[in-house]
């Protein structure tokens, strides 16, 4: 048994010893807005915030998220009130869309640590992957919220 | 035609309630009325679309599109509402179910025909594209080929008119006033001298009542308030909070996951495994032996994808086990020594041997992967004698065959549920997943979905072939082009699907050029290898631009002529595509100088209705490391129904087609694929993303397609700059094999 906080919510279940807080968060909460796209940590699309930080949520064991907040896309803001979400809307960021739920809450970790990020920082920051090719919108989403250029 | 003859048949009336139902280009053919609840088909039926206007207001709009990300559920709510008098956005769009009446059936083919008349003039090749295309589009309900808004520009809208003239003669009969005293605003029917208004729901039952009006007038061009606008995208909100369901996000009571391993070879067969292990492990309730795979069933995705290494599958690879890249490299260049003569204009022999000077290049492309963000996947669950299937799919109809043969049910029995795709680029044209997935519903006898890794999805995919081009091209004394021979070898993609002889999408692009050049030839060798290939992101111009392309600019470094200057002389007779030259370049800042190390490289190509010219500016430093530092953009794709979302397609498509000339390549070793997910199938990151700017021309053709077109000159474009910047003539991708980094 373990004790997770997802989205400020207590949940205590019963997974595998070596189960990725991935699949716990999507097969035993039933939270899908955090995605599945390679297993091994290389596009991001898993990415969810532990303790404001963003990791990447099917490398990492579920019972090493235990006794910290784990904040997923639906504990953002379900109504489209944060200001992320505004700038993914004022952009018109996302196509298929899939990636963009690891790609915002990156940006939210990101924008935590430093809140005016330049354009390397976003770089250096930003490292999921969006086969769409949305990285231009992302990156102007990110600005209109940071207030850079 | 702005006005069109309606047809009674068009206006499906529903009873109990159901309000006003129009089906989008009903009207031509024998429809009959479906409800909109029902999966009724009927033979003869073509409707792209239904209109709904519900009791309580509600608007839906029930399309046979999916929506993949290129904006077509926003493109057709456009078209309608522009019409119809609402926002784009107070309509429900949703995919209908796959039915005949969601094909693009032969009885359509007069209906398709006329919207691609922009697209003959632009792309001449396109008559016969589209030939084969529609072989298969006609006779299936697909989203590909950039087809979405070509096929609804005119029906969607006239569906639109039709449902808002109906509303507008019902409320006027309602008020014993003038019908064109009245208007659709928001959602609402209001007389104008009184400021009367009834709402959209009140009013739709009536509507059903009402004659069909003897002509319908759509709006003229100078009354629209949408197309050409801004229109935000209809299924953002959704896909920015988590609650857009893709494939994997199906739930179904009950329901169990399903985790495949897929013979490594091709064709390979499964010798040995060991089942009670893995049914040993927590979780697992079944092991299902399937053609060429093996699959694991279990209460949770982790549970199925962790008990697969202790099935310790041992597979027989076959025929194909010592198969690998360089012997299918030496079958293409064996299939060029007696290629079979796709064009012939002019002499080229003649022509050839008369020039003042001639060059000849070849050039090499790999098989590349889609590589979606979303790995293959589908949920079955069978119930009641009924299949139902949760898939994220381009083809409903081919899913719906796929389905009733696996679960040996005729196609009525199966009902096809098109969630969010994560992702299309052509992958999810085919069904094989979900074949796999009726399967293993049936043994398991419980509802279920199958969700690959990201490795069985790269090393299963149905790959963009590989590729090898050989030009030749002859200049006369004055420098300019007299002769082109074209020959290209690959593999043909749907030739054995429907036993034609040839299969425009090997070469096409390279038959019928945008440029004058008095004579040319095309020539196509075929190999016939056990590598299963696909549709991928603008199919055969993906590589046919590379190669022509490519050696155009070869032929004006040859005679000494500026890229620009060079093209713009061999485009004399196509205006639009001048213009386009002139607008990029200008820009781009074409001619105006650089540093040392950097360039810029220029590249036009037409395809699916539509041209696109880039300009790429690219810094090589003396190690290889490469920079590309912007890429411009001009794009005619005639009326652009929503011009953010046109730029937003070239901006996918660049990046998608950078990922592929930086990166992209699948090989194979003793049969099987090498490469496993992104660290080794490697894609464009934010960092190495180009700022991209994307200018749209504004004229009043007919819509070209805009999904795939911004990717044919993007890679002729790039390594063009290369030359620029060093003088390196690149003719074979990825770029990282040819001593560059990005």
């Amino acid at each position: 048994m373990i004790h997770l906080t997802v989205n400020g919510q207590p949940h205590e279940m019963e997974v595998e010893a070596d189960t990725p807080l991935l699949w716990a968060i999507r097969d035993n909460l039933g939270l899908t807005g955090t995605k599945f796209g390679c297993g091994i940590g290389a596009c991001g699309a898993c990415t969810v915030l532990l303790d404001g930080e963003a990791v990447r949520s099917c490398t990492l064991l579920a019972s090493d998220a235990t006794g910290k907040a784990i904040t997923t896309i639906e504990g953002l803001s379900p109504d489209h009130s944060h200001p992320l979400q505004q700038a993914w809307i004022a952009e018109q960021v996302p196509q298929c869309g899939y990636c963009q739920s690891g790609q915002i809450m990156a940006a939210a970790a990101l924008l935590h640590a430093n809140p005016h990020p330049s354009d390397a920082e976003i770089d250096a920051a930003m490292t999921n992957i969006c086969r769409c090719g949305a990285y231009g919108r992302i990156r102007a989403a990110i600005h209109r919220v940071g207030g850079g250029t | 035609m702005s006005r069109f003859i309606p047809n009674r048949r068009a206006v499906l009336l529903g009873g109990g309630g159901i309000g006003l139902l129009i089906g989008i280009g009903a009207w031509r053919a024998s429809a009959i009325a479906p409800t909109l609840a029902g999966t009724r088909d009927a033979t003869g039926i073509y409707l792209h679309d239904w209109i709904h206007i519900g009791g309580d207001g509600q608007i839906t709009l029930r399309t046979g599109l999916s929506e993949m990300g290129q904006g077509a559920f926003t493109g057709v709510a456009t078209l309608v509402a522009e019409e119809l008098g609402v926002r784009p956005n107070q309509l429900t769009v949703e995919t209908g179910p796959a039915a005949y009446m969601f094909k693009n059936v032969a009885a359509g083919r007069d209906f398709v025909a006329p919207s691609h008349g922009l697209a003959q003039k632009l792309d001449h090749s396109f008559a016969t594209s589209a030939v084969t295309f529609m072989v298969e589009k006609l006779t299936q309900q697909i989203t590909g080929g950039s087809s979405s808004m070509r096929d609804r520009f005119l029906s969607a809208r006239q569906a639109g008119a039709l449902a808002r003239i109906l509303l507008i003669n019902a409320a006027a009969r309602q008020w014993s006033v003038a019908p064109q005293d009245c208007e659709a605003v928001d959602g609402q029917i209001r007389h104008l001298p009184t400021g009367k208004a009834l709402s959209f729901g009140d009013i739709a039952p009536l509507a059903t009542q009402e004659p069909l009006p003897q002509t319908v007038t759509l709006k003229p061009r100078a009354q629209w308030k949408l197309i050409g606008g801004r229109v935000d995208r209809v299924d953002i909100p959704a896909k920015i909070n988590g609650s857009a369901v893709f494939g994997i996000d199906v739930r179904r009571k009950g329901m169990l996951f399903a985790a495949v391993l897929h013979s490594p070879v091709f064709g390979g067969k499964l010798k040995s495994h060991d089942a009670q292990k893995a049914l040993a492990m927590s979780g697992v309730t079944k092991v299902v032996v399937l053609e060429g795979a093996i699959a694991v069933v279990a209460a949770s995705t982790w549970q199925a994808k962790r008990a697969l290494p202790a099935l310790a599958a041992v597979w027989d690879a076959g025929d194909n086990g010592a198969l690998s890249t360089p012997e299918i490299a030496q079958r293409l260049a064996d299939s060029l020594q007696n290629p079979e003569n796709i064009l012939s204009k002019g002499d080229f022999a003649g022509a050839q041997s008369r020039a003042a000077k001639t060059l000849v290049s070849e050039y090499h492309l790999p098989y590349l992967a889609h590589a979606t963000m979303e790995p293959m996947n589908c949920t079955v669950e069978i119930s009641d004698g009924y299949v139902d299937v949760w898939v994220p799919t381009q083809a409903q109809t081919v899913t719906q065959q796929a389905a009733a043969s696996a679960a040996g049910v005729s196609t009525s029995k199966v009902r096809v549920h098109t969630t969010y795709l994560g992702g299309g680029f052509g992958r999810r044209l085919k069904a094989d997943f979900v074949t796999q997935a009726v399967k293993i519903a049936v043994a398991v006898g419980r509802p279920v979905q199958v969700l690959w890794s990201r490795e069985e999805d790269m090393q299963h995919d149905f790959y963009r072939p590989m590729v090898l081009m050989r030009l030749q091209g002859g200049l006369d004394a004055a420098g300019v082009p007299s002769a082109l021979r074209i020959a290209i070898a690959n593999q043909s993609i749907t030739g054995h699907m429907y036993h034609l002889k040839n299969d425009e999408s090997q070469f096409q692009g390279a038959a019928h050029l945008d440029y004058d050049i008095a004579n040319q030839r095309t020539d196509l060798g075929t190999i016939s290898v056990n590598v299963p290939v696909g549709y991928w992101r603008s199919v055969g111009h993906s590589f046919t631009a590379f190669g022509v392309e490519s050696f155009i600019d070869e032929m004006a470094n040859a005679a000494g002529t500026d890229p620009l200057a060079f093209r713009l002389s061999i485009l004399q007779h196509a205006p639009r595509l001048v213009a386009l030259l002139q607008l990029v370049t200008q820009k781009a800042g074409w001619g105006t100088p650089l540093p040392k190390g950097e360039g810029r490289g220029l590249a036009l190509h037409t395809s699916f209705g539509s041209a696109v010219a880039e300009v790429v500016e690219v810094a090589v430093t003396g190690n290889g490391a490469l920079k590309v530092k912007r890429v411009t953009a001009a794009v005619d794709c005639g009326t652009a129904i929503n011009p953010d979302i046109v730029r937003a397609q070239v901006e996918s498509a660049v990046i998608y087609g950078l990922s592929a000339a930086l990166f992209g390549k699948i090989t194979l070793k003793n049969g099987q694929v090498e490469q496993q997910s992104f660290p080794d199938y490697d894609v464009v990151h934010m960092a190495q993303a180009p700022e991209i700017t994307v200018h749209v021309m504004q004229n009043t053709h007919a819509p070209g397609g805009i999904g795939e077109p911004g990717l044919p000159p993007l890679a002729p474009a790039l390594t063009n700059a290369i030359f620029a910047a060093t003088g390196k003539r690149i003719r074979s991708l990825p770029l990282m094999d040819q001593g560059f980094s990005a």
